[in-house]
């Protein structure tokens, strides 16, 4: 009889912390929260214009393109190809900047070019400047050396 | 002389139980007059309190950005049109405010869901990331690439990727009645987003849920 006495305070004990602590059932509110847009940027295509510069009385020339500088966070591939082989002949970047416009000098010697008559695409691929995976559509221009007496010039279009 | 005597005991023995019987009926009738349960014609009185009323209290989660504070009353949803990105690329990341009030009875236990919303155009690997911190957003940074933050530290382990699926980005997190929580939203894009993102938009949905805390 003792012990079952006790546990009926226990019993009793338990039952009552229990009640203190309440329900389960607890109030709750739900709210939605929703943001405005989020925009990835796009590169666009370069739009590049080619024009035939320089050189002593017209010769030794070089061909200078220039495009729309698309945002100051792009910077631009280059890259110039042999048409007959498909061969790359150079490439480099023309890195980010803030100004309106973009220009790229080509010259046989900085082509590394000793034959005239040499047809050639120049490819302009923008891309971004800290993610350069993100790139935006190429576009290419053709170009062509002249061998000249003096020398090798270079000038727009085909030969 | 010896029976004669015999029957005098006897006969004075019987004289004596009479007033010993008298005695204990009437003390069993005093004992029966004074107990409570002597009578069952009892006198009562009653009388009736009326309480004031009783309003049951309410859990009211409010939220507010660097817009008025808003999404009063249950279920109630909040625009948060303020946090907009433009131009997300690769690895940049932006810092936006966001306080959560416990405007209600009791204290609460915040947590929270996001979703892609309707329109969801950027590509099935999930490149956009959100992660919310404590304290307040910086956001000074805002030349290329973009890299804001918060001051406070991270309610979740790493950055979560917004997905079809609601994800967690709030854990339990205790907020007092009457306490606001200065919470900062970091929407970001990983850095090893496909090119396929480009242009791509899409809008993000929190569930944010307050349970009262009950202990």
């Amino acid at each position: 009889m003792r012990r079952l006495g006790w546990l009926a305070v226990v019993l009793g004990a338990v039952v009552g912390l229990l009640a203190v602590r309440g329900s389960l059932a607890a109030y709750d509110d739900q709210a939605g929260l929703t943001t405005g847009t989020v925009t990835a940027a796009k590169l666009d295509p370069v739009n590049a214009t080619c024009a035939n510069k320089g050189g002593l009385l017209g010769i030794l020339q070089t061909v200078e393109l220039t495009w729309a500088n698309l945002s100051p966070n792009d910077q631009y591939a280059w890259a110039v190809q042999r048409v007959s082989d498909g061969a790359q002949v150079s490439s480099g970047t023309v890195a980010a900047s803030t100004g309106a416009s973009v220009t790229l000098d080509l010259s046989a010697s900085l082509l590394s070019l000793s034959l005239g008559g040499v047809n050639l695409t120049v490819s302009i691929t923008p891309q971004l400047s800290a993610a350069t995976g993100w790139t935006g559509p190429s576009r290419t221009i053709q170009v062509s050396t002249v061998n000249l007496l003096v020398g090798l010039s270079m000038q727009c279009g085909k030969a | 002389m010896a029976e004669a005597g015999r029957h005098a005991a006897v006969g004075v023995s019987r004289r004596g139980f009479g007033p010993t019987l008298a005695a204990l009926g009437a003390l069993l009738v005093l004992l029966v007059g004074l107990s409570p349960r002597s009578s069952f014609a009892l006198w009562n009185d009653t009388s009736t309190m009326t309480g004031g009323t009783i309003h049951a209290g309410s859990m009211d989660l409010r939220l507010a950005t660097t817009l008025a504070q808003g999404a009063q009353g249950a279920g109630t949803d909040y625009a948060a049109s303020d946090i907009t990105v433009t131009n997300l690329t690769p690895g940049e990341s932006y810092a936006f405010p966001v306080t959560v009030t416990d405007a209600g009875d009791a204290d609460f236990s915040l947590t929270a869901t996001v979703v892609q919303a309707a329109g969801w155009s950027f590509t099935a690997d999930n490149p956009v990331t959100v992660q919310l911190f404590t304290g307040a957003a910086k956001t000074t940074d805002t030349t290329y690439p973009v890299q804001q933050g918060c001051d406070g530290s991270p309610l979740t382990a790493a950055p979560v990727a917004v997905a079809g699926s609601p994800q967690a980005v709030v854990p339990p997190t205790r907020v007092g009645h009457g306490q606001g929580l200065a919470l900062c939203l970091v929407v970001a894009m990983s850095s090893s987003a496909g090119n396929g993102n480009q242009g791509q938009h899409g809008a993000l949905s929190f569930a944010v849920t307050a349970t009262q805390v009950t202990s």
